[in-house]
C-alpha cells in the first residue's frame, strides 16, 4: 500500500516510529536523455541490518544511493519505505521520515563549531531546545566523542573526527535508515577501522537501518549484513556477506574483464 | 573647518586627519550596510545581485513618498522604507529567482547574474519615466552642522545615517549570530550540502535572506536622501561601492563586509582630502586591487566554497 506523506516539520517527531524496509524496485537514473546510469536496480536494505552496496568504478554504486535520497534524477522504478512511496523525496522530507543520508563528500559546516553542527542536525526540530539538548548529549556519549572537541571548530577535526561527527549530526534526528556512500574515503586505515567500528553498531545499540555504498571492499564486508553487487548500472550478484567474501576473488576477477569489455565497447 | 590662531601646524593636520576619519567612519557605516546585505545574498545563495542599488534606489524614494504624503518624521519613513525594500527584495527571490531552484540549471548563477541585472536597468529606467528624473528631497532630522571635540564639524543627518546604520548592523550581526535563521544562512553560506540533508528549506531561507538584504540596501538609500538626494540613477555607483565592499571584505563574510565598509569610507575620505577630491570613487577600487593581489580571497573570505 501506497500512502501520502505528511508536511516535513508535523512528521518529523517519531512517534513510535520503527524500523522498516527500504526497497528500490526497478530503479533508473538518466542525466541527460538515452544514457542511462541506472538501469533497474532491485535492492532491499532490510529493517535493523546493514546492506553493503559494491561493484566496479562506473557501476552506479554512488548514482543508486544519490536516486534514493533524492538528489539524482530518478527516470524510473520505486523506491518504498516500509509500503510509503518516497521516489524522489527531497533530503528534508526524508530526514522528517526518517531516512539520514551522510555523503560521500564532506559535508560538515567548518566555521561552526562541533555543537553548533549537532544543532543544525536536529533542523527540523529546532524549536524544541530541551529535546535537541538532550539529543545532542545522548549522541556525544554514545560515540564518544572527546569532551574537548565539542566545542572546537569543525573545520580544524582530523578527517576522521569529521566524519564521525557527520554520521553522529545524521543521528540527531533519531532516523530509522540511514544511508552511507564512502564514509571512510580518503582516511588513514586506523580511523577508517573506528568509523566501521561505530557504523557496525548502529543496527543493535539504535536500531537504525543502513544502506552503505563503499570501495573500501573487505573492511565493509567485514562489517555488512547482506551485500548486493552492481555492475553497468544492473544488479550483478547478491549473497549474505559470508557468501559474497567467499567468492569475493571471483567476484572482482569478474569485475576486471568487464572494465576491459566496457572500455573496449565505449 | 575652524582653523585656532595660535595651533602650530602640526596641530592642524593632526585635527584635519581627525576630522576626515570621522568623515570616512560615517560614510563607511552605511557603506557597511549596503556591503553586509549584498554579501548576505552572496553567501546563502551565491547570488551576485546586481539589483542591490535598485532597491537602495527604491529604499531613498519610498522614503521620500512616504514623508511627502503623509508628512511622516524621517524614522517612520526609514521604517517604511525598509518595509518596502523588504517586500521588493522577498518577491524578486520568491518569483523572479524562483525557475533557479525549481530547475536543474547548470549555471544558475548566470541565470540569476542576467535577471538581477536586467531588474537593475528596468528599475532605474521605470524610476526616470514615472518619478522623473528629477532631483528629490526631504528635510532630514539633524539639518544643523553639528561640531565634535571643538574641530570636527559634519552634518546632523551624517551622525542620524551613521547611528541608523550601527544600529542595523547590530540587528542584523545578532540575527545572523544568535537565531535559528542566522545559523540557517551560516549553514547554507559554509556547506550546501550540508544544509539540504539536515533538512534546511533552501528556498525559505533564500527569500528571508533577500527581504533582510533588500529591507538594510533600502535603509541605507533612505537615510542618505536628506544628504545626497534621491534620483533615478542614485543606485548606479552604491552597487560598485558594495561589490567593491564585498569583494574587500571577502565573499560569504558577513564580518568581511563590515570591514570592507569602513575601509572604503576612510579610504574615500583620506583620498579625497590628502589627494584629490575630483577621483573619489577610485580609491575604494584601487584599494580592492592591492587588497586582492595579496589576499585573493579578501581579507576573510571563506575558503570553502562550492559554487
Amino acid at each position: 500500500m501506497i500512502t501520502r506523506p505528511r508536511r516535513t516539520e508535523a512528521a518529523a517527531k517519531p512517534s513510535g516510529r520503527v524500523p522498516v524496509d527500504l526497497v528500490a524496485t526497478g530503479l533508473r537514473v538518466a542525466y541527460e536523455r538515452d544514457v542511462e546510469i541506472l538501469r533497474g536496480v532491485e535492492i532491499t536494505a532490510a529493517a535493523r541490518r546493514i546492506s553493503l552496496v559494491i561493484g566496479p568504478n562506473g557501476a552506479g554504486k554512488s548514482t543508486f544511493l544519490k536516486a534514493v535520497a533524492g538528489l539524482a534524477p530518478v527516470t524510473g522504478g520505486l523506491v518504498t519505505l516500509g509500503g510509503v512511496d518516497i521516489t524522489r523525496w527531497r533530503p528534508r522530507d526524508l530526514l522528517a521520515h526518517g531516512v539520514a543520508l551522510v555523503p560521500q563528500n564532506g559535508t560538515l559546516f567548518p566555521a561552526m563549531t562541533v555543537r553548533e553542527n549537532l544543532q543544525m542536525g536536529g533542523w527540523l526540530r529546532r524549536r524544541e531546545k530541551a529535546w535537541l539538548g538532550e539529543s545532542i548529549e545522548a549522541v556525544v556519549n554514545r560515540f564518544n566523542l572527546p569532551r574537548h572537541l565539542v566545542d572546537r571548530r569543525a573545520g580544524d577535526l582530523s578527517g576522521g573526527q569529521q566524519k564521525l561527527v557527520e554520521i553522529m549530526r545524521s543521528m540527531i534526528m533519531t532516523p530509522t535508515t540511514l544511508l552511507l556512500d564512502e564514509p571512510t574515503a580518503g582516511l588513514s586505515p586506523k580511523m577508517a577501522s573506528q568509523v566501521y567500528e561505530q557504523i557496525a553498531a548502529l543496527p543493535g545499540d539504535l536500531g537504525v537501518t543502513v544502506l552503505l555504498v563503499d570501495q573500501n571492499v573487505r573492511s565493509s564486508l567485514a562489517i555488512s549484513d547482506d551485500v548486493y553487487v552492481l555492475a553497468m548500472g544492473l544488479n550483478n550478484d547478491r549473497g549474505t556477506a559470508r557468501d559474497i567474501t567467499e567468492r569475493l576473488g571471483e567476484i572482482t576477477a569478474g569485475w576486471l574483464r568487464q572494465g576491459v569489455s566496457g572500455a573496449v565497447k565505449s | 573647518m575652524r582653523r585656532p590662531k595660535s595651533s602650530p601646524k602640526s596641530l592642524l593636520d593632526m585635527q584635519t586627519a581627525v576630522q576626515t576619519l570621522i568623515l570616512g567612519t560615517a560614510i563607511g557605516g552605511v557603506y557597511a550596510l549596503m556591503g553586509v546585505g549584498l554579501n548576505l545574498i552572496f553567501g546563502v545563495m551565491r547570488v551576485a545581485n546586481f539589483a542591490h542599488g535598485a532597491l537602495y534606489m527604491i529604499g531613498g524614494y519610498a522614503a521620500y513618498y512616504l514623508t511627502l504624503a503623509t508628512g511622516a518624521p524621517m524614522p517612520v519613513a526609514v521604517i517604511g522604507a525598509m518595509v518596502v525594500g523588504g517586500c521588493v527584495g522577498y518577491f524578486v527571490n520568491a518569483i523572479l529567482l524562483r525557475p533557479v531552484y525549481r530547475s536543474r540549471l547548470e549555471r544558475p548563477s548566470e541565470f540569476t547574474l542576467i535577471v538581477t541585472f536586467a531588474l537593475s536597468l528596468m528599475a532605474t529606467s521605470a524610476a526616470a519615466v514615472f518619478l522623473t528624473p528629477n532631483y528629490r528631497k526631504f528635510e532630514g532630522m539633524w539639518p544643523d552642522t553639528i561640531t565634535l571635540f571643538g574641530f570636527v564639524s559634519m552634518s546632523g543627518d551624517r551622525a542620524v545615517a551613521f547611528v541608523t546604520a550601527l544600529i542595523l548592523l547590530c540587528a542584523l550581526l545578532w540575527l545572523v549570530h544568535f537565531t535559528d535563521l542566522g545559523r540557517g544562512w551560516r549553514a547554507l553560506t559554509q556547506n550546501r550540502m550540508g544544509a539540504d540533508i539536515v533538512g534546511v528549506d533552501v528556498f525559505r531561507l533564500a527569500n528571508l535572506a533577500f527581504a533582510t538584504s533588500g529591507a538594510l540596501a533600502a535603509a541605507a538609500g533612505a537615510v542618505l536622501v536628506p544628504l545626497y538626494l534621491a534620483y533615478p540613477t542614485m543606485g548606479e555607483s552604491v552597487i560598485v561601492k558594495s561589490f567593491v565592499i564585498v569583494v574587500l571584505g571577502g565573499l560569504g563574510s558577513i564580518a568581511g563586509s563590515l570591514v570592507g565598509g569602513f575601509l572604503l569610507g576612510w579610504a574615500e575620505a583620506l583620498g579625497s582630502v590628502y589627494i584629490g577630491s575630483g577621483y573619489t570613487d577610485i580609491y575604494g577600487l584601487v584599494i580592492m586591487l592591492v587588497v586582492l593581489l595579496f589576499l585573493p580571497r579578501g581579507l576573510f573570505g571563506i575558503s570553502e566554497r562550492e559554487v
